[in-house]
């Protein structure tokens, strides 16, 4: 069944500096959203807000017609992939998909993932940031959930892992719905089905990708 | 029981920074060679639900405070964390108590 997830009227300040005015963007199940920006225009901040993990009053976050203050306390609706290494960097990784995946066939569809098997007994710290990215991307997409909010998913990620990553994605599109910001806007761009464009906090589409430029 | 395993993945980490600080507050009970066991046992738990848990929350948040997000996508609060994490201290504090009261009745008793 697809799922429709709207966000409207996010109103967010930093201080003195209005950083979101009044944002909507909505994504359905299939979809891959992209939602670009200038460093620093909200793009991060915008995810957090969605996912409910960075408070504001002024926001609708609405899935499948049922509205949530922090949806990522709901089991089933979010899961958010930070720019930062969230992984716990003293665990195994065969111990943290045994950890995060209860599901034995989600368990073991990672594990049998030919670029994280050799790694399987080694440390979170002892991967490079590239194969941390690969292998976080993994596990959330193995976890239950209707969208996946992707922050950087191909930063430090080396050109091979990339193709790798976009055709993960488009494996997973018949079950999800995905927004993803990136400064590799080519390796976004290639497998978006829209277009947004957040600039003076507001959100826009684009439709001819020479307004990018 | 999912959620279960993932709670005391948390609560281990915190235990990291909390248990050495507890275990050297528990060497106050040193202080009073009559009951030094039973000295100990409260030095520890009072570190263990006080000092030593906040000092582990800030040593947490200051070094690994993006590891939250591991347990958020699992829809684990941060709020919820603390609060079970600290229920398990108490649980823990809990059976030290039971235990501090069986070695006194021990000593009264003989």
């Amino acid at each position: 069944m697809p799922h429709k997830l709207e966000v409207d009227s996010v109103r967010y300040r930093i201080g003195e500096r209005q950083l979101l005015t009044d944002v909507y963007l909505s994504c359905a199940t299939g979809e891959i959203v992209s939602l670009l920006g200038r460093n620093g225009c909200g793009k991060s901040t915008l995810l957090q807000i969605i996912f409910g993990t960075r408070h504001t009053d002024d926001k609708h976050i609405c899935i499948d017609g049922n509205v949530y203050q922090a949806p990522y306390k709901v089991p089933g609706q979010l899961a958010y992939l930070p720019q930062h290494n969230f992984l716990p960097q003293d665990s195994k990784l065969d111990k943290i998909v045994n950890l995060y995946l209860p599901d034995p066939a989600r368990r073991a569809a990672v594990k049998r993932d030919e670029r994280v098997q050799p790694h399987l007994i080694k440390h979170a710290h002892e991967l490079s940031k590239g194969e941390q990215r690969y292998f976080s991307l993994l596990l959330l997409l193995q976890l239950d959930v209707k969208f996946l909010l992707l922050d950087e998913p191909f930063s430090g990620i080396e050109p091979l892992y990339v193709s790798q990553i976009q055709e993960l994605l488009l494996a997973h599109l018949p079950s999800k719905g995905f927004i993803i910001t990136d400064h590799q806007y080519q390796s976004v761009l290639e497998i978006s089905h829209r277009i947004i464009l957040l600039a003076d906090g507001i959100c826009r589409p684009i439709t001819h990708r020479e307004e990018l430029e | 029981m999912h959620q279960l395993k993932l709670l005391l993945h948390y609560h281990k980490s915190l235990l990291r920074f909390n248990l050495p600080f507890s275990l050297l507050a528990s060497l106050t009970g040193c202080m009073f060679p009559q009951q030094v066991f039973t000295g100990m046992i409260n030095g520890f738990s009072l570190s263990l639900l006080t000092g030593g848990f906040i000092l582990a929350l800030y040593l947490f948040e200051q070094r690994h405070s993006n590891q939250y997000y591991f347990y958020y996508n699992q829809s684990l609060s941060k709020i919820y964390l603390i609060a079970a994490s600290y229920g398990m201290n108490a649980l823990l504090v809990l059976l030290l108590f039971t235990l501090k009261l069986y070695l006194y009745a021990a000593q009264t008793g003989s």
